[in-house]
């Protein structure tokens, strides 16, 4: 009897001396990342800054756009770039043309970084003032959708101003050289107009009519040639999320990259919610953003099924909680 | 049942009901999990509800669009799914109330979906409006009975938890109780089996090997206790072979032993009794020595003839015989008083009493005799010994001489002592004869109103004079008294604090005269009356303080009183000279004297020597201590038990004559001072007595014969024939028996009453004649009445006339204490200073004490000094 016992012991510890075994050496995969130079790109700052892209295998090279549309547009949509972390509209409107873009999941919501700036001194100091005036935006991106949604929250529509479209880091110019009367524009360009014009603009803004959402995109190709960047990347930024909080540490990151100070950059992180996640209001809010571009002539056809755009399957397997999405 | 069975049991009982709960609370876990599972899936049904409600109002409102059409069916299925599980679980009635309304809700889809159109247009706004709003209560009341579904669940899980728990408790007491039943009866009976084996051992282990456990059951204890038993059985067997051979050997070893003692102690007995043997001889010889030379003579005679079998050398030497010589004689031979006859009775006296202690004499050879003191011890017969008489005898020649010498000279003693005391006696009588006449003439010279102021005084200083010499004889006779052993204590009821009263009040005013203090301090209460001599406790202490106050010069005396567990204890104190070491020895010796006393001129050297006997007699000491220069310290502790109040006497009062009616009484004056005669014939003749005057005791008994008086005043000492022999020889003669006879006798021995009253006196009286007692004494024997003086005679007419007759209230008291104090020491002198002194300013009061002094009446002065005339 007792050595029948022995046997059991020495045999069930025999099964476990695999497990005990070292991890298998993975060969580090390359990735590209187009990153928007906005304070949302702060989990990717961190990550670059931490080596939590190299702890879990990546080789990262960031290269930095000045924003998310430009990301997609210059970046990812050529091919150049693996990954982009664009704003919702961009993403909803390019899918009507290139519907192998894929949402790996979202990772910065915030409804207050878009705001309108206009010229005081040409007598604008409301909002209802704006009726024939000329503003400027960055077309198809989440400033021009924020300008729509203003507008139609106060009684205007794009008949009742003159729009014009330029890219998003000519529009302070375009404000201070007098060619608009206002811009739509966000971060780090709201300050480039308050820095040049002072007090003589005014800036509206309009907390919670627009909740956008920053997501990390890729296409169905990277998907399949690189299987496992999307989980590796995903598993980076979950943990660069944890170094978020406090602030004044990843602050000083942002601020580096953005050439601002670190208080501004605490400001700045006090307007996002940062949590990476796919939640099914994203696809309510795709599909809105896809209306919005088909009611305005930016893009054509039916509005598409952004359950396919969505690739929710590596987030869930990293943190399956977070995936909200009925499938 | 075996105990390996019990145990077995108490084993697998609690196992068994462990597995049972086990079991009960794995299913318990199960249903619980299940219970959560439906919740879960409850929950879910609610959420794919909202969901379903979201998607609907898509689907309404982008009827073109695909994605909310997809996830429709997508939540559709789920739900399906969720329904069929808690179908299965049996929540049939409300799983159909589901059923129906996501069959409600699918209708409405495929109402939109079927439509067909790929815009609102096909379809009203109010249609539109509808369909969502069917769609929303349907799904938010699939919603609620979800909700209702989860608390019927939740209700169920936590019933079916209190069942569980119920029945783990009911389970657990059940087990408990068997559990104690089970093992308190086995216990209890496995104890008592127990102890019966426990009592087995112990029996066994005191040696009793009949003890049987008899235990009959059949399980291990009831095996051990046979084979216990038997084994106990064959050990007894076994032991009593043992215990057979053991007292074979035992007896054999003793007997062994015995011989080897008594062979040791026959030579032990050989050595002592040879020890013994060499110190007879030893203490024989010894003793034969001693006895040689210790100047007994030993004799042992023949019980029968008295022939001496066996003499000492000092036999010899003392009778100048030979031994030989002596061996050949009887005891009759050498001890002439004993001849033959008076040695058998001797013999038969000395058989009966063991021995006989004698002196007689004893002959030497050549004739002489010498008293011997003789010693006969009878030594009864023993064997082949007849019996004999041992003698010791001694000369006692020198202690025969010695006591002889002693004898004359007890008798020569005795003959001092008689002298000395007929020289006391008759020094009191002569003494104390003359000053009867002195005082007594002086006394009633002083009647007489007809002398001038130069007689009187002079008449006063006889008086003064002669009671002062009265008291210096007093004292003398008193310390004679005493060294002859003749003082003795009256013991009578008094009061203490007024006998105390009357002493410090005389000790104050004394002190006062020196300007010194006076302090009487009482540390306790006193009994106020008390049983002693206060004659003498009087005198002792107004000797003590009158001591301290003359020989202290300032400060303060005091008299300091304590009851104490002896008795009262009484202390005077002074800051005076105090005394010298060298002298404290000797003050109590009588006509010692200090320095300071010899110095001081005073005194005769009694005082403190009467005070020591005094107290002496009284059972205690006096001690003293004391400092040159500080003062002294005197004391003494009296036991004076405490009595009752004694009954008060009548004070005297002055006789001038027999009352009215009353018969002539005739008194024969028997006296042989003249002086003595003529002052008693003159008190009675005043009185108005019948009187006739002789002068011996052969007078007497002529006149009685011739006169018959009915009253004799006898004298007891007189030339031809005393008192003592004249009043028996009257009361012999007719007539003799009635008549009444008091003796005179100056004899200041209390103790001489006796041999008056066997002489056949009725009564007696003490010279210097004390005119109240005399009339008094009368009075009592023959029942006579007197006159007595009401008017100037105030001493003698009770105590009323005391007060109005000699009131001193106007004299002060500094005045009144002196005057008392000189009284009570009888100061004759001090008295009649004071007297001259108060003659200018109180006449009335001067002439009165006078009176009083002149009647010898001091006791009155000082009584009515103090106040305490009452």
């Amino acid at each position: 009897m007792r050595r029948l016992i022995y046997w059991m012991v020495f045999v069930v510890f025999a099964a476990m001396l695999p497990g005990c075994e070292p991890a298998p050496q993975v060969p580090r995969q390359s990735v590209t990342l187009g990153i928007s130079k906005q304070p949302t790109s702060v989990l990717f700052f961190i990550a670059q800054a931490q080596k939590l892209f190299e702890k879990h295998g990546l080789d990262v090279t960031l290269k930095i756009y000045p924003s998310g549309k430009r990301a997609l547009d210059e970046g990812l949509l050529t091919g150049s770039i693996d990954l982009v972390n664009p704003f919702d509209t961009p993403v909803a409107l390019a899918v009507f043309t290139r519907p192998e873009l894929r949402v790996l999941a979202s990772t910065i919501r915030a409804d207050n970084v878009s705001f309108i700036v206009v010229r005081r001194d040409r007598g604008i100091t409301q909002e209802s003032d704006l009726r024939g005036r000329t503003i400027a935006t960055q077309e198809g991106s989440a400033v021009h959708f924020f300008l729509y949604q203003f507008l139609l929250e106060h009684g205007l529509s794009y008949s009742d101003v003159k729009l014009k479209f330029d890219k998003i880091e000519a529009l302070p110019e375009l404000l201070t050289s007098g060619q608009v009367d206002a811009v739509s524009v966000r971060e780090p360009y709201l300050s480039q107009c308050l820095e040049k014009l002072g007090e003589r603009v005014t800036v509206f803004a309009d907390p919670g009519i627009y909740e956008q959402a920053e997501l990390l995109v890729t296409t169905e190709q990277l998907l399949q040639d690189k299987p496992g960047v999307a989980h590796a990347v995903l598993a980076a930024l979950l943990e660069a999320e944890d170094h978020v909080q406090p602030l004044e540490s990843s602050a000083a990151i942002v601020a580096q990259h953005l050439d601002i100070s670190r208080q501004e950059a605490i400001d700045l992180l006090n307007h996002y919610h940062t949590r990476i996640e796919m939640r099914h209001s994203l696809l309510l809010l795709l599909e809105e953003v896809a209306r919005w571009g088909i009611n305005s002539g930016l893009v054509q056809g039916a509005v598409p099924d952004y359950l396919d755009v969505l690739a929710p399957e590596a987030l869930s397997k990293l943190a399956p909680d977070r995936v909200s999405i009925i499938r | 049942m075996r105990l390996l069975h019990v145990i077995r049991l108490l084993t697998v009982l609690p196992l068994l009901l462990g597995l049972i709960m086990a079991v009960l609370l794995v299913f318990a876990a199960r249903q619980d999990y299940l219970k959560l599972q439906q919740l879960g899936e409850a929950q879910a049904i609610t959420f794919e509800s909202i969901n379903l409600m979201g998607l609907g109002r898509d689907v309404v409102r982008y009827p073109g669009e695909r994605r909310a059409p997809r996830q429709w069916k997508i939540v559709e299925q789920r739900m399906t799914e969720l329904l069929s599980r808690i179908h299965e679980a049996g929540y049939q009635e409300r799983v159909e109330r589901m059923r129906r309304e996501q069959r409600m809700l699918d209708d409405l889809f495929q109402r939109i979906s079927l439509s067909g159109v790929s815009d609102s247009t096909a379809l009203s706004q109010g249609l539109l409006h509808r369909l969502e709003s069917q769609m929303a209560v349907h799904a938010q009341t699939l919603a609620a009975e979800a909700g209702n579904l989860m608390r019927d669940i939740q209700r169920e899980q936590a019933d079916f938890r209190q069942r569980i728990d119920s029945l783990i408790v009911g389970l657990l007491l059940i087990l408990t109780f068997m559990v104690t039943v089970f093992t308190g009866l086995t216990g209890r009976r496995l104890l008592h089996r127990l102890q019966r084996m426990r009592e087995a051992t112990t029996q066994i282990g005191t040696g009793n090997l009949n003890y049987r456990i008899g235990d009959t059951h059949r399980d291990e204890l009831g095996a051990f206790s046979r084979a216990f038993d038997t084994m106990t059985s064959n050990l007894r067997q076994v032991t009593a072979s043992l215990d057979d051979l053991q007292r074979e050997i035992d007896a054999r070893v003793q007997a062994q032993l015995e011989l080897q003692d008594y062979k040791n102690h026959l030579e032990e007995l050989v050595a002592i009794r040879t020890g013994e043997l060499v110190q007879s001889n030893r203490q024989l010889r010894e003793t034969q020595f001693a006895m040689d030379r210790s100047g007994i003579a030993i004799q042992w005679l023949d019980a029968d003839s008295g022939r001496l079998l066996y003499v000492n050398d000092q036999t010899g030497t003392m009778l100048g015989y030979s031994l030989d010589e002596l061996l050949r004689l009887g005891i009759g031979d050498i001890c002439p008083d004993f001849p033959r006859e008076r040695f058998i009775q001797l013999a038969i006296s000395c058989r009966e009493q063991g021995y006989i202690r004698l002196e007689t004499s004893y002959q030497t050879k050549c004739g002489r005799f010498f008293p011997v003191e003789a010693v006969l011890y009878y030594q009864p017969p023993q064997p082949e010994i007849a019996d004999r008489f041992i003698v010791f005898a001694t000369d006692i020649s020198q202690r025969k001489a010695a006591e002889q010498a002693l004898l004359q000279a007890k008798e020569a003693a005795e003959a001092s002592n008689r002298a000395k005391s007929v020289f006391l006696s008759n020094m009191s009588h002569e003494l104390r004869t003359p000053l009867n006449a002195i005082l007594g003439f002086a006394q009633i010279m002083a009647r007489d109103d007809s002398l001038d102021k130069t007689h009187r005084d002079r008449l006063e200083t006889i008086n003064r004079s002669g009671r002062h010499l009265l008291s210096l004889i007093n004292d003398v006779l008193e310390i004679s008294r005493i060294e002859a052993g003749r003082t003795t204590v009256q013991n009578e009821v008094f009061c203490l604090p007024d006998t105390l009263m009357a002493v410090e009040d005389m000790i104050r005013a004394r002190a006062e005269l020196k300007s010194l203090r006076f302090v009487s301090e009482y540390l306790s209460e006193l009994p106020r009356y008390v049983v002693g001599d206060a004659h003498h406790l009087r005198q002792v202490l107004i000797n003590l303080l009158g001591n301290a106050i003359k020989y202290t010069e300032r400060g303060e005396v005091r008299l300091r009183l304590q009851v104490t567990e002896g008795g009262i204890r009484f202390e005077v104190a002074d800051t005076g000279i105090g005394i010298a070491a060298a002298d404290i020895p000797h003050i109590f010796q009588a006509f010692y004297q200090t320095d300071a006393g010899v110095a001081k001129g005073e005194g005769t050297g009694l005082g403190l020597a009467i005070s020591h006997e005094f107290i002496r007699l009284m059972g205690s000491e006096i001690n003293v201590s004391s400092e040159l220069g500080k003062g002294s310290v005197f004391g003494f502790t009296l036991s004076l038990p405490e009595a009752d109040a004694p009954a008060t006497s009548v004070e005297p009062s002055r006789v001038i004559g027999l009352a009215m009616g009353q018969p002539t009484v005739r008194v024969l004056v028997v006296e042989d001072n003249a002086d003595s005669r003529e002052l008693i014939t003159l008190l009675l003749n005043n009185v108005g007595f019948d009187v006739r005057a002789v002068e011996n005791g052969q007078q007497a008994i002529d006149c009685f014969q011739s006169w018959q008086p009915q009253f004799i005043w006898m004298d007891m000492r007189m030339p031809v024939l005393d008192g003592y022999r004249a009043t028996k020889v009257i009361r012999s003669l007719p007539g003799g028996g009635q008549v009444k006879i008091v003796a005179l006798t100056a004899n200041a021995f209390r103790e001489d009453r006796q041999a008056i009253l066997e002489a056949g006196c009725d009564e007696m009286l003490s010279k210097p004649v004390d005119e109240y007692r005399l009339f008094q004494i009368m009075g009592d024997l023959l029942g006579l009445h007197y006159r007595f003086d009401d008017a100037c005679a105030a001493p003698l007419a009770g105590q009323t006339a005391f007060d109005t007759a000699l009131d001193l209230s106007p004299l002060g008291p500094a005045l009144r204490n002196e005057l008392a104090e000189a009284a009570e020491l009888l100061d004759a002198d001090v008295v009649q200073a004071i007297i001259e002194r108060l003659r200018p300013d109180y006449p009335e009061q001067a002439k009165a004490i006078a009176t009083w002094i002149d009647a010898y009446r001091f006791d009155v002065v000082a009584k009515v000094c103090r106040g305490k005339a009452d």
